[in-house]
């Protein structure tokens, strides 16, 4: 059995998911598969180069916009890709002051930048008459979770080949230590652009995605600063130093969320805040950072 | 022997503090130059220059005869160009050999995964870490801290390397370890080297020429037998002539 196994089993169980015809199944498999390639996103800067971003739904929510302005005159097929340049063009643009900030300060910057932009977005809807918009003839449930299947695999390959290259190795030794990074030659500016710019891409789909699949868009929804609370979430309890941990960690928070919705819909977000801290302290680097320590230790 | 670092009339203030005035230095090939002087005196300044973290505000920094004034440290690494920090900078997180293969992967050379992790082998069995390769980084003594941290810088394929205070801290023997260490590395890999230490002894068994640093200015430059006689260096030291 190769380490690959059990990437490929999982990825057979999601193929043959929508042969079981059960929409509660592939509904929650969407959420899941959507979770996991956020994650994987987010890690390729905050999990390689430790520039922890509290705004990652910055890109999900842009990406989702561009989706919702052009239904109805785009094709999703042509929507989906497009909403993907957006978001990267976007995290280029901006990642010329935003990356010039680091530690807490880059984490405050990028939940201001993803309220900065929702409060725009709220503005121009406003201007434009909008208190939602609601869109008609989107794709069936089965078509969505495949689209999403394919961001989920493609994010997790991109981390999966960048962690291994040159590039990841680089934004590693950024994250451990930046002076230390450039000191052996680590072209660090460069690097760091790269990470952002390819880390706001899978976004700006499944920011898209999620507005297809609910068929409404109100930008508050759309920007909620939750979504960037539970990708972080999600890269703490898995771990954001491997290409595993984004996917035990959203598998863990999704069923979480679908075990507490129905009964205590309230009780999700104080558990999420719990557990970030008892991880955080406990297990920094999550569950794969101790698995990875332990074989260290062996 | 040809001259491989020139530094020109260097200088750099911050704020109204002159942390380095009028400094000259020329560094032939293979040549280990100790720098001394007392806290303060320019040391680590004069070394932030020569790697890019700093921006001179006087004179030129020539290796190899072109400028390196301007470049960022990444690309005066790529030039030939390595170096330690006064307190160890590890990548924590990692293994010993990890952090060895990713200053190989960059550098100079930037060897593909598997030559990096070849040659990080070889310099970690230099350095007396060959048995710690799988241990994480973070968890090493300060001696096993410092020794990686010169593993690292050579590892880039440096043909200067820049030693800041790499044996304080560190016990007679350890020091002892040390020396030999450095002088193994660069009998090896044709190093030029530039030294900073508070640890006399090994400063003056390791150097061919010291230079001196107080207030900013370089106040001698000589062979270290010289040093050790040199009126002015034991007035600034010792107040002898005070």
């Amino acid at each position: 059995m190769t380490k690959a196994t059990p990437f490929l089993l999982g990825l057979l169980c999601f193929g043959l998911l929508p042969l079981t015809g059960q929409d509660y199944l592939i509904g929650v498999s969407f959420t899941l598969l959507t979770w996991i390639a956020l994650t994987q996103s987010w890690t390729l800067l905050s999990g390689f180069a430790g520039y922890i971003s509290l705004g990652h739904v910055v890109f999900f929510g842009l990406g989702g916009y561009f989706v919702v302005l052009t239904w109805g005159i785009l094709p999703y097929w042509i929507s989906l890709p497009l909403a993907c340049l957006v978001t990267f063009v976007f995290a280029i643009a901006i990642s010329i002051p935003v990356l010039r900030v680091s530690g807490p300060y880059f984490v405050i910057l990028t939940f201001g930048l993803a309220e900065f932009v929702k409060y725009v977005v709220m503005a121009v809807e406003s201007h434009l008459g909008q208190f939602g918009r609601l869109l008609l003839g989107v794709p069936s449930l089965a078509t969505l979770y495949w689209l999403a299947l394919f961001l989920a695999t493609l994010a997790t390959l991109i981390t999966f080949v960048i962690r291994r290259s040159r590039l990841g190795q680089g934004l590693i030794a950024i994250r451990e230590n930046e002076q230390a990074a450039e000191a052996i030659g680590v072209p660090v500016t460069r690097y760091k652009t790269i990470a952002y710019g390819l880390s706001a891409t899978i976004p700006g789909a499944i920011g898209g995605l999620i507005a297809l699949r609910t068929s409404y868009f109100e930008p508050q929804q759309i920007f909620d600063p939750v979504v960037s609370f539970t990708v972080l979430t999600s890269a703490i309890i898995g771990g954001s130093d491997d290409v595993r941990g984004p996917i035990l960690g959203a598998a863990f928070l999704t069923l979480l969320s679908e075990l507490l919705w129905a009964r205590a819909p309230q009780l999700y977000l104080i558990l999420l805040g719990i557990l970030l801290i008892v991880f955080v302290v406990i297990l920094p680097n999550g569950i794969c950072g101790l698995l990875r320590r332990r074989a260290a230790q062996a | 022997m040809s001259t491989f670092l020139e530094v020109r009339h260097l200088g750099r203030n911050f704020g109204g503090v002159r942390a380095l005035h009028d400094v000259n230095l020329t560094v032939s090939l293979g040549e280990v130059v100790g720098i001394m002087g007392a806290n303060g005196a320019g040391k680590t300044t004069l070394f932030a220059l020569i790697a890019g973290n700093l921006r001179p505000g006087t004179g030129d920094i020539l290796l190899d005869d072109s400028s390196i004034v301007g470049l960022s440290p990444d690309r005066i690494c790529r030039r030939g160009v390595g170096r330690t920090f006064q307190t160890a900078r590890p990548f924590g997180d990692l293994t010993v050999l990890e952090n060895i293969i990713t200053a190989a992967r960059f550098g100079m050379h930037r060897l593909d995964a598997h030559a990096a992790e070849k040659r990080a082998v070889l310099l970690l069995d230099i350095v007396g870490l060959g048995t710690r390769r799988n241990q994480i980084s973070g968890d090493l003594t300060l001696s096993g801290q410092k020794r990686l941290e010169v593993a690292r810088a050579v590892a880039t394929g440096a043909r200067l390397l820049l030693l800041d205070e790499v044996m304080a801290g560190l016990t007679p023997t350890e020091v002892a370890q040390m020396l030999e260490v450095v002088q193994t590395l660069k009998a090896e890999n044709s190093l030029t080297i530039l030294i900073i230490e508070h640890v006399m002894r090994a400063l003056m068994r390791i150097s061919d020429r010291i230079l001196v640093l107080h207030h900013g200015e370089a106040i001698a430059c000589n062979a270290p037998a010289e040093i050790a006689r040199d009126p002015r260096v034991l007035d600034c030291y010792l107040g002898l002539h005070a």
